[in-house]
């Protein structure tokens, strides 16, 4: 025992003194600012483009299958930054393009090998409002002009709201002084009115390499004109896709709007007290490996030990209308989830109402609506959500409600509660069920009634070993007498 | 195989009427009661708590508890009639390596799949009190847990049969199953450190030996394998699920076999 103890504890200082390869180690001080290949990636992570850089010290790239990814190679300035532990990239000092076509392998094969072009990402509807969208080659060029004609005439428009809100501000203080105002109706109707939020977003318009990989591990490398391959340009590219997609729900019950809960596995159970609110607010949802999903968004992350899975929230489902009707007889919103292909959610364009199931009957069809939230009036703490038509009616400020959802209530009665999404064509959207478990208002000592059990077969064990025992030692002694 | 029968009900009968097993069982129960009510207080004050299943992380810490206890008594009982020189009695008798060691080890796994249908009766008692429901899945958890339980009981009895003494296989299995736990946790807690120094991380070095180590263990830890077994399966993984048992009846089978290779090279006397 004690050699194999000695041989484990020495092999184990040798692993060490070898300087075994454990990634960037706590005495790493290395501040020298240096020129460098790197890979600037702009990587999808299922709502929008992350931009990342891969240092030499990376060897692996992480991508999402069947996305238009970019990968650009670049020649920059890094340098080590101790406090965070990582490489970071000046990109300001020298953003160098380099100049070759990008060989991709597949089991040692070429399978692929694509040349730089131009590129913009944008997001029409702004940043995680909206699907992005990556033009490339000439229609990169256009897109951005298209973008930046846009942005010079939202910037004209606020140009002149601030212009007319000056004019309207000396005029109403001209028309207050000489006691033309005589009513609200006199200001407000002048006033001018502020152009919309500019939401359209764009990158320049910058170089790079853009795939579409099914999922798979691959071989990556530059070659430059010369027919040379790069310096550190030979990287592992693991291409991955989500392994399920679902729905998750923010859950915020009805006392507790400010700490809402999330749910992610549709094999979740929704644990709530007896006779609560509770508004769901549907999302789509990803599950990927959670190494590579890391590694995706942060390429110099530590390398996970036991990599599982986890659920990326991507966007909420959206009622139909793209606009909050303000007006007094706005029609009831019509919840029209958008659907992707995948292992679960596979439909199109279908509205959906949530399904209460109670032992597998229907107990009642909930429809999506728009809430609003009121502070409670006076001193004492507190608020109430109100049904947004009903907020209104009440005198609440025209404004867009503060969320969409399914409001459940969980009564006391509720047994084997189910709920999930059931679309206009009476298919159970996949990956929206749950299960809700009404638990009972229990005293604490109550739990404890569950040790009598084990301990009284404990007593009633050794009372009877001890009870036999016992008998079998007087028998013995009886027989003792007997024979003597 | 008579000899180990015999073997095997009168180590089960030691066991069950003793009054240390029923304290153990208690304090279990005990620990699991006081996780789930936890989670109740917290469902109580929140209004909410999405999980999986409310009595899964419970019941593990129950069953590892369990486990641990079965398979240290394993080790101690064995290694304890071996320094007391029954072992070596008994072998001058019918009994011979591979008899003894299926008749320790059948006796403290069925004293573990007893103790699991306590556990049920107990976890379904606390679903009656507080009203939550037992999902499949619970059930499913019990049925790998008697698997991992079986590995972690012949990787006690393999310790006990190489051991030369008492106090050397207790220390060895203790720091077996502590090394285990700890580098389990420890991972987790020190990658929640921050680095508190303008310069370096002091903990990254540990922090990635612990977890190359922890690659190891996971390979070979019964209590990864739950832990694993118990995710995939809520995952809806089943092959995943059914790898895991398999890996461990192959472990299992493999300590128990080397147990009895063991204890022929160690030999019955002190």
């Amino acid at each position: 025992m004690k050699k194999i103890v000695a041989a484990i504890l020495l092999s184990w200082l040798g692993l060490i003194s070898t300087g075994a390869n454990f990634g960037m180690v706590a005495a790493e001080t290395d501040t020298e600012r240096r020129e460098e290949f790197v890979y600037g990636v702009n990587a999808y992570n299922g709502t929008l483009y992350h931009g990342v850089f891969h240092p030499p010290s990376v060897d692996t790239i992480y991508l999402l299958a069947d996305k238009v990814n970019i990968i650009s190679p670049r020649k920059t300035i890094i340098y080590y930054w101790a406090v965070t532990n990582e490489y970071k990239a000046d990109f300001d000092s020298m953003n160098e393009d380099i100049p070759g076509s990008l060989e991709i392998r597949l089991n040692g094969q070429l399978v692929l090998t694509v040349e730089p072009t131009d590129y913009v990402i944008q997001y029409p509807e702004g940043i995680t409002r909206g699907e992005a969208e990556v033009y490339l080659g000439g229609a990169a060029q256009r897109k951005y002009n298209e973008w930046e004609e846009a942005l010079k005439i939202y910037r004209m428009a606020v140009s002149e709201y601030y212009a007319d809100s000056r004019d309207w501000q000396t005029e109403l203080s001209e028309r207050v002084q000489s006691g033309e105002i005589t009513s609200e109706d006199d200001v407000l109707v002048s006033q001018p009115v502020r152009p919309a939020e500019f939401l359209y977003s764009s990158t320049k318009v910058f170089r790079g390499v853009p795939l579409i990989l099914p999922p798979g591990t691959y071989d990556i490398q530059l070659r430059n004109d010369d027919g040379k391959i790069v310096a550190d340009s030979v990287k592992k590219l693991v291409v991955f896709r989500s392994d399920r997609v679902g729905v998750g729900y923010t859950v915020i019950p009805e006392d507790k709007w400010t700490t809402p809960e999330q749910t992610y596995s549709p094999g979740e159970i929704l644990y709530v007290r007896t006779n609560s609110v509770l508004y769901l607010e549907p999302f789509f949802e990803s599950e990927y490996n959670d190494q590579y999903f890391a590694h995706l968004e942060a390429p110099q992350a530590p390398l996970f030990v036991n990599s599982g899975w986890t659920w990326i929230k991507e966007e909420n489902f959206k009622p139909s209308g793209t606009s909050w009707q303000r007006s007094g007889d706005a029609p009831d919103e019509t919840f029209i989830g958008e659907r992707r292909p995948g292992r679960y959610i596979n439909d199109e364009g279908i509205g959906y109402d949530m399904q209460v199931v109670e032992r597998n009957m229907l107990q009642e069809s909930i429809t999506f609506e728009d809430f609003m939230v009121r502070q409670t009036p006076g001193k004492a703490l507190g608020y109430e959500i109100l049904e947004a038509m009903e907020g209104l009616s009440q005198g609440m400020r025209e404004r867009s409600p503060d969320f969409s959802a399914f409001r459940v209530m969980v009564r006391r009665s509720l047994q084997d509660l189910g709920i999930n999404l059931q679309g206009d064509d009476g298919a159970i959207l996949s990956g929206s069920s749950r299960t809700v478990d009404v638990v009972r208002e229990s005293g604490s000592t109550d739990l404890f009634l569950a040790l009598l059990f084990p301990i009284g077969l404990g007593i009633v064990m050794v009372g009877y070993r001890r009870y036999t025992l016992k008998r079998h030692r007087e028998k013995l002694s009886m027989a003792q007498r007997e024979n003597s | 195989m008579q000899t180990a029968i015999i073997m095997h009900k009168r180590d089960l009968r030691i066991a069950l009427f003793g009054p240390v097993l029923h304290i153990f069982t208690t304090v279990s129960i005990l620990v699991g009661i006081v996780i789930i009510r936890n989670y109740l207080s917290y469902i109580e004050s929140n209004g909410l708590y999405p999980m999986p299943d409310l009595f899964s992380f419970p019941f593990r810490w129950v069953i590892i508890v369990t486990g641990v206890y079965i398979a240290f008594s394993a080790v101690v009982a064995i290694a304890r009639e071996r320094e007391s020189g029954a072992m070596e009695l008994l072998f001058y008798g019918p009994v011979d390596n591979v008899s003894y060691v299926i008749g320790k080890y059948s006796a403290q796994f069925t004293l573990y799949c007893l103790l699991i249908v306590l556990y049920l009766i107990c976890f379904l008692i606390l679903s009656n009190i507080t009203g939550v429901q037992i999902p499949a899945s619970f059930f499913m958890m019990m049925l790998l847990s008697v698997f991992t339980g079986a590995y972690l009981i012949s990787v006690g009895v393999f310790v006990s049969m190489v051991s030369t003494s008492v106090r050397s296989a207790t220390l060895v299995f203790l720091a077996l199953i502590a090394s285990t736990l700890l580098i389990q946790g420890s991972q987790a807690w020190l990658s929640n450190i921050a680095p508190v120094s303008d310069y370096y991380n002091p903990v990254l070095l540990l922090q990635q030996l612990l977890g190359w180590v922890q690659i190891g263990l996971s390979w070979l830890s019964p209590f990864s394998y739950l832990n694993y077994g118990v995710d995939e399966m809520l995952r809806g993984n089943m092959n995943a699920f059914l790898r895991v048992i398999g890996l461990s009846i192959v472990f299992c089978l493999v300590f128990i076999v080397s147990s009895v290779i063991g204890l022929k090279f160690r030999g019955v006397r002190q």
